[in-house]
C-alpha cells in the first residue's frame, strides 16, 4: 500500500473541477500515474476524513515542449482522478 | 453612520467615523465583482473564476482597496454630515475592519477657518499724487550725465569740492589698524588703494572727504573720522578713526551738456524734447507702480486690521517652510556660507514665520471675498496664466501643465490668479483719497550709485 501522500499529487482547480463540485459533489485531483482506484479512494478518504462513492480515473500523456531546440521534450504524464463523495460529505477546497 | 467630531484649536480637528456593516459589504461585493472581471488564473477562462476562489487568492488587495474606498466615501459623507469646510485631511489612522463587519477610522483634518469680513466694498485708501515735476526729469537726466561724464586730470592746484581724488588709505583706531581692531568690519573701511573719492560732504565717511580739500598730488594727509552713533557696523559706532592718506590723482569732471546731441546718444536716437517726454512717461509709469503697491498694501492692511480669526497652523507652517526654503537658496545663490545661515536660523525662522502668518491671512481673506462675490477663474485665465509661466520657464505651455499636475500645484496657481482676481476687484471699489505728499522714484533704472569709493575705473 502507498504512502497516502504519495497519492494524492494536488488539487485541479478549474472551470470544469468547480463546476463538478457544484453539481455532482465531485471532486477533482491529479494523482500518481501508478495508482488505482481503490488507493486513491482510500487517500481521500484518509486525507480529508469523508466517504467516498465512487472515483473515476483517466491519464494524460505529457505535451510536446520544445525550447529553441530543434529536439523536443515531453511534460511528465499524468493522471486525474474524479472522486464522487456519499452523499452530506463536502470538501473544503478554497 | 456614526461620526464624531473633536475640534481643537488652530483650526485643527479630529473625526472619528463608524460605518455600518451593510455599507462596508456592499461596497465589498462591488470591488470582488470588479476583481473577478479582471482575475487571470490557470484554469479558468478571464472572467470566468469562482467568486470564492477570487475572494481567497486576491484576500489582501480586496482588503486594501476595501479600506482605502471606505476611508474616502466615509470622509466625504462625513464631512457632507457635519457640514465641515476642511482645507486638508491631515492624517487618517485607526482604520479597522471590526469583527461584526463595519469599519471604523479616525482622521485628522484642518478646517478653513470662520472668517466674518468687515465691509470691503468701499476700502479708504489714502494715495499720494502721481505728478512728475520739473525736479524729478532734471534729476533723471542730471544721473544720465553724471554716468558719461569725463574725468580731467589736474595737476596745478589742490583738490577742492566737488573733484574726485583717486587715494591710498589705511585706518588706525588708538594706533593699532583696524584690520586687527575690529577684524570683522575689514574690507574697504579698513584700507584700500587706488579708490576714487568725491570730495563732497558725502563722500566715503562722514567727513572724510572734506578734510582733503586743498591736498596736492602726492601729498600725505592724516584724516580723523567720528563714525556716527548709528552706523552699520556695530563696532564702529561712536569711534574715532584715524586715517593715512595719500593723494595719488586729483580729478575733475567735466559733465556733458545738455543738447540734442547728447540726449541722441543716451536716449537712443531722441532729441532733447523726445527724451524729456520719454523720462516723464518713465517717471509717470514708476509712480503709478508705486501708487498702485501702496493702494494693494493699504487694502490688505485693512483687512488685517478689521479681521481676527484663528489662522490653520498647517498651513502657515507649510508656507513658513516654503519661505525658509526660498531665503536659504537666495543666500545661497548669493554665496552666503551654510555655516553663516546655520547661525541665523532662528531669526530666519522667526521671519519666516511671520511672514507666513501674514500671507496666510491675506490668502483667506482674499478667498473669502471671493467666495463672496462669486468670482471664479475662467479656464482661459488660468491657461493664460500657465502660458506665461511656461514661457518664464521656458518650457512648452503643455509640458508646463504637466509638470503642473504632477506637483499637484494647478489648483494653487487658480487660487493665486483668483487672489489677485479678488484683489484687483476690492482696489478697484476702494474709495482713494488723495494727499499732497509726492516724491520721485529714488532711482531711475540702470543709473549707479554716486559714491565713487573703491571703484578702480568709473
Amino acid at each position: 500500500m502507498k504512502d497516502i501522500f504519495q497519492v494524492v499529487k494536488k488539487i485541479r482547480l478549474s472551470e470544469k473541477a468547480t463546476l463538478l463540485g457544484e453539481q455532482n459533489n465531485e471532486y477533482v485531483f491529479q494523482v500518481d500515474p501508478k495508482s488505482n482506484k481503490i488507493e486513491i479512494k482510500h487517500a481521500i478518504e484518509k486525507l480529508f476524513e469523508v466517504k467516498v462513492a465512487d472515483v473515476r480515473t483517466c491519464n494524460y500523456a505529457g505535451k510536446k515542449r520544445r525550447e529553441r531546440r530543434a529536439d523536443y521534450g515531453r511534460t511528465a504524464n499524468w493522471k486525474k482522478a474524479v472522486v464522487k463523495l456519499k452523499d452530506g460529505e463536502t470538501i473544503e477546497l478554497i | 453612520m456614526n461620526t464624531t467630531v473633536e475640534k481643537l484649536p488652530e483650526c485643527l480637528a479630529t473625526m472619528r467615523v463608524e460605518m455600518p456593516a451593510d455599507a462596508v459589504s456592499a461596497e465589498r461585493d462591488k470591488i470582488v465583482v470588479a476583481f473577478t472581471r479582471q482575475a487571470k488564473i490557470p484554469g479558468f477562462r478571464p472572467g470566468k473564476v469562482p467568486r470564492g476562489v477570487v475572494e481567497k487568492r486576491y484576500a489582501s488587495d480586496i482588503t486594501d482597496e476595501l479600506m482605502q474606498r471606505l476611508v474616502q466615501t466615509g470622509c466625504n459623507e462625513a464631512i457632507k454630515k457635519e457640514e465641515l469646510s476642511v482645507l486638508h485631511l491631515e492624517e487618517i489612522k485607526e482604520t479597522s475592519l471590526n469583527e461584526d463587519g463595519t469599519f471604523s477610522f479616525v482622521v485628522d483634518m484642518s478646517l478653513s477657518p470662520e472668517i466674518t469680513l468687515p465691509d470691503y466694498k468701499e476700502i479708504a485708501v489714502e494715495l499720494p499724487k502721481v505728478e512728475v515735476t520739473e525736479e524729478n526729469i532734471v534729476n533723471s537726466i542730471e544721473r544720465v550725465r553724471e554716468k558719461v561724464a569725463e574725468f580731467e586730470p589736474v595737476e596745478h592746484r589742490g583738490a577742492s569740492g566737488g573733484d574726485f581724488v583717486v587715494i591710498d588709505y589705511t585706518g588706525n583706531i588708538d594706533g593699532a589698524p583696524i584690520t586687527e581692531a575690529v577684524p570683522k568690519a575689514a574690507g574697504y573701511l579698513a584700507e584700500g588703494s587706488d579708490a576714487w573719492l568725491e570730495v563732497s560732504e558725502e563722500g566715503f565717511l562722514p567727513g572724510f572727504a572734506m578734510q582733503l580739500v586743498g591736498s596736492a598730488i602726492g601729498e600725505q594727509r592724516k584724516v580723523i573720522v567720528r563714525y556716527p552713533k548709528d552706523y552699520d557696523v556695530f563696532e564702529l559706532q561712536g569711534v574715532e578713526a584715524t586715517y593715512e592718506v595719500t593723494v595719488k590723482e586729483i580729478k575733475k569732471r567735466n559733465l556733458p551738456e545738455v543738447d540734442d546731441a547728447f540726449c541722441e546718444k543716451m536716449f537712443e536716437g531722441r532729441n532733447l524734447e523726445q527724451a524729456r517726454q520719454w523720462i516723464t512717461e518713465n517717471l509717470q509709469h514708476q509712480m503709478e507702480r508705486r501708487v498702485d503697491e501702496i493702494k494693494t498694501s493699504q487694502v490688505l492692511e485693512f483687512l488685517h486690521t478689521n479681521t481676527e480669526f484663528e489662522l490653520p497652523k498647517t498651513a502657515v507652517d507649510r508656507q513658513a517652510q516654503m519661505l525658509v526654503d526660498q531665503m536659504v537658496e537666495r543666500g545661497q545663490m548669493q554665496g552666503i556660507a551654510n555655516e553663516e545661515i546655520l547661525e541665523h536660523q532662528d531669526e530666519i525662522l522667526a521671519n519666516a514665520s511671520q511672514q507666513a502668518r501674514l500671507d496666510v491671512k491675506s490668502r483667506f481673506l482674499l478667498l473669502e471675498v471671493a467666495k463672496k462675490e462669486e468670482m471664479t477663474v475662467s479656464q482661459r485665465e488660468l491657461a493664460m496664466q500657465v502660458t506665461a509661466l511656461a514661457q518664464r520657464n521656458k518650457v512648452s505651455p503643455k509640458k508646463m501643465v504637466k509638470q503642473l499636475q504632477d506637483a499637484g500645484q494647478l489648483e494653487s496657481l487658480r487660487e493665486q490668479i483668483l487672489a489677485a482676481k479678488t484683489l484687483d476687484f476690492l482696489k478697484s471699489g476702494a474709495s482713494v483719497s488723495l494727499t499732497e505728499r509726492d516724491k520721485a522714484p529714488d532711482e531711475s533704472s540702470g543709473t549707479e550709485s554716486s559714491e565713487p569709493e573703491n571703484k578702480e575705473e568709473v
